[in-house]
């Protein structure tokens, strides 16, 4: 440490570290310790990652999620990009889990369904009707995931309708998939022309958990089993890349 | 030379003398709070910087203070600047801290963070000249609750 001067240097040094580095040095000492779990250090961190691509994370509550529930609201107010599950943007609100970033929104005055990256507060109308999935004038709920670089959207519980994309084309095409159909329709955003083509085989990630943005004061043991985090950190998607 | 150009004689802890147009060295929040409370003599002291880390300081200083230069040159020069030996970036970050410039801290920073993001927790105790000062049994239980940062 002498060779820093002193420890507001150290710890604007791992301010600037990836997400993964931060929480393996976790066990440095107890001193940087002490620093990675303080609430000034994870807003210091969420502001330097600004503008950088996201670690993302599928968090699943541990058992003793329900005794802990407010605690974990309290933790979630500080950071403009999580959403509670109701989470109200004027007419619309939040009907999907989150996903790579993204989060479907349900506009009760249309009834639209629109894609929205929650880092550039952008919006893409997705160009499908939800009416179908409405049921007892419920609203809809879709479930978001990545498959394969694709993004799946479905609609329902039953799974009857996905819509999956292709990143590498800035979110310009999508594609209408029906599980009890055999073939896919790729629909044009531009011009709404839409066309067949064979289906691939979907091994969707559909998570009934949250995947969400976490900056590290959310990678707490107590309250989140963190799954799957490997698999995502070396295939974080850049959100520029979708809108 | 215009009338309006001041210049500052900076000194460091070795004694060397620099002299440096006051809109440059104003840079440094540290000397700007001096210059800005009429409290500058003729000459500031620098007790915490040395000759060696000055040089590279005002070397950064006058390329960012460059008229019309482009963001692509700045940033082709800051890649070169710290491409130096640890020891020096390290002494960079105590200059920058102590001349409060947060715009070279900040990059200096980044670098070293991008030198030893890749880094064991047990290369970082050794590079830092730090002692573990966990038991096995507290290092193992964090290690345990975060075997993804691991892989």
């Amino acid at each position: 440490m002498e060779k820093y001067g002193n420890e507001y240097i150290t710890s604007e040094i791992i301010s600037w570290l990836p997400v993964k580095s931060i929480v393996r040095f976790k066990c440095v000492c107890k001193a940087w310790n002490t620093w990675i779990e303080h609430p000034n250090f994870s807003k210091l961190q969420l502001a330097r990652s600004q503008g950088l691509t996201r670690l993302l994370f599928e968090l699943y509550p541990c058992k003793s999620y329900r005794s802990k529930k407010k605690k974990k609201q309290r933790r979630l107010e500080r950071y403009s990009l999580e959403f509670t599950r109701r989470f109200y943007f004027e007419d619309m609100f939040i009907c999907s889990n989150h996903c790579n970033g993204l989060v479907c929104l349900y506009s009760s005055k249309d009834g639209q369904v629109y894609l929205f990256n929650v880092s550039t507060r952008e919006f893409k109308a997705l160009p499908v009707s939800v009416e179908g999935v409405r049921k007892n004038s419920m609203d809809p709920r879709l479930y978001l995931g990545f498959d394969k670089g694709k993004l799946i959207v479905r609609c329902g519980r039953s799974g009857e309708n996905v819509i999956c994309n292709d990143p590498k084309k800035d979110f310009t095409e999508f594609v209408d998939y029906h599980s009890d159909d055999i073939s896919e329709k790729v629909v044009i955003l531009e011009t709404e022309e839409r066309t067949d083509r064979p289906t691939e085989t979907l091994d969707a990630v559909l998570a009934t958990a949250s995947i969400i943005n976490a900056p590290t004061s959310l990678l707490n043991p107590e309250l989140f089993r963190i799954v799957h985090v490997s698999s995502f950190v070396d295939n974080v998607i850049p959100l520029t890349s979708l809108f | 030379m215009s009338s309006s150009t001041k210049f500052l004689t900076l000194k460091t802890n070795d004694k060397e003398e620099f002299v440096l147009d006051e809109a440059i060295a104003i840079r440094s929040q540290t000397i700007k709070n001096m210059v800005e409370d009429d409290c500058v003599s003729n000459v500031i002291p620098l007790p915490n910087v040395d000759s060696k880390t000055m040089i590279k300081v005002i070397e950064y200083w006058k390329k960012h203070s460059e008229e019309g230069i482009s963001k692509d040159k700045l940033m082709d020069f800051d890649k070169a600047f710290v491409k130096v030996d640890q020891s020096i970036l390290y002494a960079l970050i105590l200059a920058a801290n102590f001349l409060n410039d947060a715009e070279m801290l900040d990059m200096i920073c980044q670098e070293v963070a991008n030198r030893i993001k890749g880094k064991t927790p047990e290369e970082i105790r050794k590079e830092f000249n730090i002692e573990n000062d966990f038991t096995p049994e507290e290092e193992e239980e964090i290690r345990n609750e975060n075997v993804w940062a691991f892989e």
